[in-house]
Parts: structure tokens; C-alpha cells; sequence
């Protein structure tokens, strides 16, 4: 139809298919030690995941009557859930609290808060010992209605649209499709609120989950307020990985950082630093409080007690006075080992009330097989192979490009210069 | 005249209103069915295992191991056994207790399972359908007996429990273990019936039992209920339970939920707004 | 419930008030604690070495070589840069803006008397001239001993902090830009090896006037982007 450049010789959908065929070649070495690392633990993974559904959940865990939950529930599920909560934390901040500062992170932490869900919904499929009805709860006409977890898995699947609505605009942008981003634009005040909402039922509803096992979790960790509990703690849990998983992928991903991302990178994480020393503050004080509610004083001198204070303490006290004082000092190198001191704290939370506390007056306790641990491995390896595969390609650490002034649906266009001009003279050398 | 006819009609509304409910509470009475349960008096156990091997004949599963060495006081059922006898020593007499579920009034299991897979059925027993289950254990792990097992060496698992022969109550027979039971340890009737029978029993003979009932109130009360002639706790039954039914622990969650649906919206877009700078301020 | 003893389900209600009590002023002490800014004659100022010049880590820079540092909320500090001192070596005297006077960003504020050649220097902010270092203008050589702390030039009134900083370099991309100047920098030296000192690890103070003994002033000023447009 149009002839006036003799580049436009092919329709739109032949130059998108031809544009993916070549964006599925790799991006950079094939051969690197990451790489090769990665592939040893996927591929014997793949055997591991295999062995399981032809033998049975036992024959590749150490779970059992006594303890039918292990790390893929407690580490993968409950803990993989808490650290993704950076996602709906930052769309507060950015979308719903105008802090335009911490723009240049949110599309880094949508698109890891995506893949988080993801994955951990897979890793919950391996788990699962008739995964065929997982669709029962979906569109069966069964619903167990008084079910917690029938509300995690409904606010999971529809989280999961949410996110996948507040990333896709960088995808319409990879593709070059400028409607169809001006579209998902529109959408994303919608999903964010939407997200928000969800997160705070599901990050709580995932502490809800422990609630009918009460004497079954030692005293010092079961509460009819662990919901309260996993809801405040995911605030600060999601920040720090922002800001570690931050620290990795800036590194890592050096060449393809924008400008504004650049310029305030200090800035950004001074402040995630700033909201986690305060949400920690308050949790230690709820943490107080459910404590004084418990009676739990009685239960301290114990080994048991020394646990818990060691969590709350080292894990959580320590890391909070360690984001105050890098705050106060702008001391970026501190406000990284705070991060990576919280999330140890997360993950030791997680894990004891969902497994170490668990039964602990069991006479032998439950520990993961090197199976349950490669396979959790192999998980996550498989997703930060995805998530190295769409920075690779798709604008999500470049640019964003002004917000448009008095437009209320925050309809904002992000493209990067350069990468469209390369869109452009790669799709038309074909 | 117009007060008068007032009070006529509101008396009229009244009167119908005070009769009709009590037709309603007639028809459904007759309609409610009552729970079933079954009463364990282990004075009367004499460890003869005659209920298991009735179980199993009754439901295909494999024949139960009759070994006395087998009967130890922390014995469970597996995926090979819905009831087992365990055994507890005293002095110089063991009291036998037949395990297996307790098929609790407002069930924990059927409460977290996210498919109605666990199921509290009208006439009392609680069962499993396989049709429906995914496999996620979670009523293993909120039962407070612990009664559920999993099938984990499978690659098609199902739970297995006691399911009080509901099959078989469908035809109008009772359960396979009552009616096996030579010593008439175990009785078979409505939670009501067997309420009475267990108290009347106590009245009867006071010292030869512990004048509790225990599963007449624990986690909100059970179908399965126990006689027994020394305290619960020394025969290794779970006494800090409470009386609570156990889905009761969540209903402070999961009715919050709709107002969190509701409110969170709200104040989000509220926020939203309010922090929306005006165009106007950029010069 | 048992109802054979009492048991008050509330006992720990009176402690719990109190303790929400203290949370509450505890919790504002808190955030006034952790937001109160360090006073700057107590925090240091951490810089790092890019090539063969020091860059003050918390700083904004500005492409002429100035930097603007944050004093409070309308306040800010202004500076030559240690790549500007190095370049241009003493002056002996500095013409500053008057108090009061309004400058704009990226234009012309200061001029700098150095072998009696002017030299201009771009203003790294807009707004209004609050201040000026008394102690520069007695003795213009503290610009060289210390650029970024006793060698400020002045101060800058303004309350739009955000706009300022918008077009200015911090963080990883004023280490990128200083990384880009020193690269430019050692294209000039390729040509003039004499300019490194002895031990070879520092530029000689003013080494613009090594490199183009006749026009250095040019070439500064082609660096400091205060060159005549042509």
C-alpha cells in the first residue's frame, strides 16, 4: 500500500514475528560461569521435577504425616511472596502517593513482582499431589468459600493480571505497538489499586493460613495476629529486595541504566532505606504488642525464647538501627547490609512459623532433602534466566519520558531514544 | 375508629407473624437431620481389633497387621488404616482407645479445604472426594488430631481417613466397626442419644469413670466421643484443645475481607487524589 | 467454656494501652530522629577519585564544572569543581556576584582573575545570591587546597530545589561524566607528556597553561563552557 519508502516492503505482523524470531537469539556469551551454572541446576531440576511426578511428592521430599508442609510451601510459596511485596509498596509510593523520585525503580519491581507470582505459583503446582485439579477452585462449582487458602489462590491468579497489566506497557513498547501501550497505560491507575488492595488480603492471608494450627506452632510464634504480622513485615521484606535486588542488576546490568535512573540512584535507595527503618520500627512495636497480648515472657527462657530473640533482635532490630543511622548518614554501603540482614530476617520468620516452629516438640523434626532444596534452585535460577531475558530487550531500566501535566489517568509514555531508533533500523533491514 | 383498626391490623400482623414461626420452627425441625457420632467406652475395649478388620474389609483395604507388639500408646492410622487400636499402660492394666477421626461438629478440615474435598455432611461424618482434591494438605495441617494421611509415595495420592461409613449409612446399614465390636465398646447413634447413654453411664457408675465426656465439647464438640476410667491426659489424648471449634480461628480474617475489598479502594483513589498536584504549580 | 473459675480474658489489656501509649510518642521521637538531618560541620563529606580528580560523592554537578550541594530546604552552596581547580591552578582574584543579585543556570556568575587573564564560570542554579565566601575572596588559593568544603564560593537562595537539580549530574552519572572529562583530558596529555608531576600519580596544579602556554585561556574556557559563542 505504501510505497514511499522502499524499506516498507513487508506488513506489520510479518515485521513483529521477524522482529521476535531475531529478539529470541541470546544476548551476550553463551558460554559464561553464570550461565553454565545455571544450566547444570535447571537441567538436573528438570530431571529432579520429572522423578517426582512419576514417583510421588515422597520420593523427592522429606515431608510427611506429621509434617505435610516443607520449604516449598515455607521458602518458595510464603517467603518467595513476602520479598515480592517491593511491587505493590512501590506502585503505592510512586502511583497512588505521587513520589515521583522512586520512578525510574517501579518497572524493575513490577516486572520481578510478576515473575515472583509466576514462578511461585509453578513451584506451588510441584507441590501440589493432584495438580490436574488445580482448576477445581478456579471453575469447579465446589468453592471452598470458608477457606483461607481458597482466597490466597483467587488473589494470586488475579494478582497476577494485575501486575502483568502494570508491566505490560513495556512490552507494547518492545514491540513497537504505541497504541496498544497507550491502551495498558490507561489501565494501570486501575490495576495498581486493584494490586494493592489484593496484596494486602494475600500477604496477610498467607499468615492467615497458620491460623488453624494453633498448638501445633510454638507459642512464641503462633497469634491469632500472624496476618497482621506478615502483612507489615512484607512492606519492609519487598523494599529491601528493591534495594539488593537493586544492587545486583545495576551491576549487572550496568550499560543498559536511563539517565534519571543514573542520577538518583543514592537518592532512591536513602529513601526505600528511610521507609524501611520506619516500617520496621512500628513492626517491632506490634511485635511488642502481640508479645505483652501472648503472655509470651513466660516462654523466653528457653532455647525456643533465645530463637525468637535472636530473630527479633539481630534480624530485625539490628537491620532497623542499621537503616536509621545509613539514612541519617547517607551511608549507601550501610543501607545494603541492612537490606540483606532484613531479608534473612524475613526468611527466619517465614520459616519458623511455617516449618521450624512447626511441631517443635516433634522428636524428629523435618528438614528439606537436597531434592526439595535443587528443585526450589532451579525455580528461581529458571527465573532470573526470564528476567535477564526481558531487560535484555525490553525498556525496563531506561527513561521514562515526562508526565504528561494535568492528566488525571497518569497517562505516561516511556520509550527510550536510542532504542527505538534501533527498533526502527532493525525491523526495516529485514 | 381509624386507632382502632390500626391496633386490629397490627395485632392481625402479629399474631400471623408469632403463628407462622412457629411453622417454620416446626418444618425445620422435621427437615434438620442430626449429626451421627459414635461413643468409644474404653472401659469396655478389650483390644481384640475386630473394629480394623472390619474397616478395612468394609472399604478394600489392605488387611490390617492383628500383631499385639503393633498396639503402643502413640500408635496412628496411615494411608493403610483409618482406625487403629493403641494401647496405654497403667500399672497393671492396659486401656485400650480405638483411633481414628474424629469427625468434628465444625471440622477444621473442611473449613481449609479450598475445594470441598474434605466434606461435613448432614448426617455427621466427614469424607474425602478424590474427584475434587488437589492434593495441598492443608486439612492435614489445620486437623488438631492430625488425622488426615497422605499418600506420598504415589504419583496419584489421596487422603485417607475414617469417613464413619457414610457409604454405608447411605444404604441404612451402620458402620462396619460397630457393628464388628464384640464387647459393645463402641455404640453407634445420634450425637444426642449418645450423649445421654455416655452420661447415664456415669450416673450409673461413678467411680469407674472420669465424669467427662471428652469430644462432647472439644473443638466445638466431635462425633466421635470418649468414655474412659482415667484422667484423658495420662491416656495420651490432647487436652489443651479447647472448646473452640476450630474454623472459628479464621473468621476474624476472612470476614474482614469483603470490607478490606471495600475500603481499600477507597481510600487508595482518596489518596490518589488528594496528593495529585495541581497543573497550575509549574511555571 | 469450662465456667468454673474465673479467667479474665482481658488481663493484659491495662499493659497494652500503655505500651501503644509510649509507641505513639516514642514513634514521633523516632521519625524526627531518623529524618533530622547531620549538621555539615559533623558529617563528612565523602569523595572519591576519578582518574586524577576528586568528586564529592552527595554533590550535583553541573557541566561547567560547578557543583551545588543542598544546604537546607532554599538554601544551596556552590563551588568549583576539583577538576576546574586543578585545571586552572591559583587565581588571584575572584569577582563575584553581588548579594541579592538573581543568577540563572548555566550562565555566567563568576569571573576568576588568573595571570590577568578572566576566566568566566557558569552558575550551576538559579536564584538569588545570599552569600559569598569571605574567606575565597581574601585568599582565592583555599578554592585549591579544599573545592569542595572551606573552598565554596557562595550561596544561593531558591525554592525550587527539584528543578535545579533536574538537569544536573549526581550519583553514578556525575562519576561517568568526570570519567568522560579525565579521558578528554588525557587526549590533551597525550600530546604533552610533561604535564604529570614527578612520581607521575597527580596533574600539575594549572596544567591548562602547560598545555597551550599562549591560548590556555581559551581552552579553559572551552572546558568550563564559558567560551564566546560563535
Amino acid at each position: 500500500m505504501n510505497q514511499t519508502t522502499g524499506l516498507r516492503v513487508r506488513n506489520d505482523s510479518q515485521k513483529i514475528s521477524a522482529f521476535i524470531k531475531e529478539e529470541l537469539k541470546p544476548k551476550g556469551k553463551l558460554i559464561s560461569p553464570f550461565n553454565v551454572l545455571a544450566a547444570i541446576i535447571i537441567v538436573v531440576g528438570i530431571g529432579l521435577i520429572i522423578f517426582r511426578f512419576a514417583k510421588g511428592i515422597g520420593a523427592v521430599t522429606n515431608l510427611s504425616q506429621e509434617f505435610p508442609w516443607g520449604i516449598w510451601i515455607g521458602f518458595d510459596v510464603v517467603t518467595g511472596v513476602a520479598f515480592a511485596g517491593g511491587a505493590y509498596v512501590l506502585t503505592f509510593m510512586v502511583y497512588i502517593l505521587h513520589l515521583d523520585k522512586y520512578h525510574p525503580v517501579v518497572r524493575a519491581t513490577v516486572l520481578n513482582g510478576f515473575l515472583a507470582y509466576v514462578f511461585y505459583a509453578g513451584a506451588l503446582l510441584l507441590d501440589l499431589g493432584r495438580p490436574w485439579n488445580v482448576i477445581n477452585p478456579i471453575i469447579g462449582n465446589k468453592f471452598g468459600l470458608s477457606s483461607v487458602m481458597f482466597l490466597v489462590a483467587w488473589h494470586f491468579m488475579l494478582y497476577m493480571m494485575a501486575e502483568f497489566i502494570e508491566f505490560s506497557p513495556a512490552a507494547a513498547e518492545w514491540l513497537g505497538l504505541k497504541k496498544l501501550k497507550k491502551i495498558l497505560s490507561g489501565l494501570t491507575i486501575g490495576a495498581v489499586i486493584f494490586g494493592i488492595t489484593l496484596s494486602t488480603l494475600h500477604q496477610s492471608g498467607l499468615g492467615a493460613l497458620f491460623l488453624m494450627a494453633k498448638g501445633k506452632i510454638h507459642p512464641l510464634w503462633y497469634s491469632e495476629f500472624i496476618p497482621i504480622l506478615f502483612f507489615v513485615s512484607s512492606i519492609f521484606a519487598g523494599l529491601s529486595m528493591v534495594i539488593f535486588e537493586g544492587t545486583i542488576s545495576h551491576k549487572v546490568f550496568h550499560n543498559l541504566l536511563g539517565r534519571k535512573l543514573k542520577n538518583s540512584e543514592n537518592t532512591i535507595l536513602t529513601g526505600l532505606g528511610r521507609v524501611c527503618a520506619g516500617t520496621m520500627f512500628v513492626y517491632l512495636f506490634v511485635q511488642g504488642v502481640v508479645f505483652i497480648h501472648g503472655q509470651r515472657w513466660q516462654y523466653l527462657n528457653s532455647g525456643w525464647g533465645l530463637w525468637y530473640l535472636t530473630e527479633m533482635v539481630g534480624f530485625v532490630a539490628l537491620p532497623g538501627a542499621l537503616f536509621t543511622m545509613a539514612v541519617r548518614n547517607q551511608n549507601i554501603k550501610l543501607i545494603r547490609i541492612a537490606s540483606v540482614l532484613a531479608l534473612l530476617g524475613i526468611i527466619i520468620n517465614r520459616l519458623n512459623v511455617s516449618v521450624i516452629a512447626f511441631k517443635w516438640y516433634a522428636p524428629h523434626h523435618y528438614y528439606p532433602s537436597w531434592q526439595e532444596i535443587w528443585i526450589t534452585l532451579t525455580v528461581i535460577f529458571t527465573e532470573i534466566l526470564i528476567f535477564r531475558w526481558i531487560v535484555n530487550r525490553m525498556p525496563i531500566f531506561s527513561d521514562p519520558e515526562e508526565v504528561e501535566e494535568g492528566d488525571d489517568t497518569l497517562k505516561y509514555i516511556l520509550y527510550n531514544e536510542e532504542n527505538e531508533e534501533t527498533e526502527k533500523w532493525k525491523v526495516s533491514n529485514m | 375508629m381509624e386507632r382502632r383498626n390500626f391496633l386490629k391490623t397490627l395485632g392481625a400482623i402479629g399474631g400471623s407473624m408469632v403463628v407462622s414461626k412457629k411453622t417454620a420452627a416446626e418444618e425445620s425441625i422435621k427437615e434438620e437431620k442430626e449429626f451421627y457420632g459414635i461413643l468409644v467406652d474404653t472401659t469396655r475395649c478389650a483390644g481384640c481389633q475386630e473394629c480394623s478388620l472390619a474397616c478395612a474389609e468394609a472399604h478394600g483395604l489392605p488387611e490390617p497387621d492383628m500383631d499385639d507388639n503393633l498396639i503402643t500408646a502413640d500408635r496412628k492410622t496411615s494411608t493403610k488404616s483409618w482406625t487403629v487400636i493403641r494401647g496405654v499402660e497403667s500399672e497393671d492394666d492396659i486401656t485400650y482407645i480405638k483411633t481414628q477421626c474424629m469427625h468434628c461438629n465444625q471440622p477444621a478440615c473442611a473449613s481449609a479445604c479450598p475445594t470441598k474435598a474434605m466434606e461435613k455432611t448432614e448426617e455427621g461424618p466427614v469424607v474425602w472426594h478424590s474427584d475434587r482434591c488437589m492434593g495441598c494438605r492443608f486439612c492435614m495441617l489445620s486437623c488438631p488430631f492430625d488425622v488426615p494421611k497422605f499418600e506420598y509415595n504415589s504419583p496419584v495420592p489421596k487422603i485417607q481417613k475414617c469417613i464413619m461409613c457414610w457409604d454405608r449409612l447411605q444404604e441404612g446399614d451402620e458402620p462396619a466397626c460397630t457393628e464388628a465390636c464384640p464387647e459393645d465398646a463402641i455404640t453407634f447413634g445420634t450425637r444426642r442419644e449418645l450423649i445421654d447413654e455416655a452420661n447415664t453411664r456415669i450416673y450409673e457408675s461413678p467411680n469407674d469413670y472420669v465424669h467427662h465426656i471428652y469430644g462432647q465439647n472439644e473443638a466445638g464438640g466431635t462425633g466421635y466421643m470418649y468414655l474412659a476410667s482415667m484422667p484423658f491426659e495420662k491416656l495420651g489424648f490432647k487436652t489443651d484443645i479447647g472448646d473452640k471449634a476450630y474454623p472459628e480461628l479464621t473468621t476474624d480474617f476472612l470476614y474482614g475481607v469483603p470490607f478490606v475489598l471495600t475500603l481499600w479502594p477507597a481510600m487508595l483513589i482518596a489518596l490518589n487524589k488528594a496528593t495529585t498536584k495541581d497543573s497550575s504549580e509549574e511555571d | 467454656m469450662e465456667g468454673f473459675k474465673y479467667v479474665d480474658i482481658f488481663a493484659t489489656k491495662g499493659i497494652e494501652y500503655l505500651f501503644v501509649i509510649s509507641f505513639l510518642i516514642l514513634f514521633v521521637a523516632y521519625w524526627k530522629f531518623l529524618n533530622k538531618p547531620i549538621k555539615n560541620a559533623t558529617r563528612k563529606i565523602r569523595k572519591v577519585l576519578i582518574e586524577w580528580f576528586q568528586l564529592a560523592e552527595d554533590y550535583y554537578y553541573h557541566r561547567g564544572h560547578v557543583w551545588a550541594a543542598p544546604e537546607n530546604q532554599n538554601t544551596i552552596r556552590v563551588g568549583l569543581d576539583d577538576f576546574a581547580q586543578k585545571m586552572l591552578g591559583k587565581a588571584q582574584k575572584i569577582e563575584f556576584p553581588k548579594i541579592g543579585e538573581k543568577i540563572t543556570q548555566g550562565e555566567k556568575s563568576l569571573k576568576l582573575n588568573i595571570d590577568n587573564r578572566n576566566i568566566d564560570i557558569l552558575a550551576p542554579v538559579s536564584g538569588e545570591v545570599v552569600e559569598i565566601n569571605q574567606n575565597a575572596a581574601k585568599d582565592p588559593s583555599i578554592i585549591n587546597q579544599s573545592p569542595y568544603e572551606e573552598g565554596w564560593l557562595f550561596k544561593v537562595r531558591t525554592n525550587k530545589l527539584r528543578r535545579n537539580f533536574n538537569n544536573l549530574f549526581h550519583d553514578r552519572l556525575a562519576k561517568e561524566w568526570m570519567h568522560e572529562t579525565a579521558v578528554e583530558v588525557s587526549d590533551l596529555m597525550s600530546k604533552e607528556p610533561g604535564l604529570l608531576l614527578q612520581d607521575g600519580g597527580e596533574v600539575i596544579p594549572g596544567f591548562i597553561k602547560e598545555i597551550d602556554p599562549d591560548n590556555w585561556d581559551k581552552l579553559a574556557r572551552r572546558m568550563l563552557l564559558t567560551g564566546d559563542k560563535k
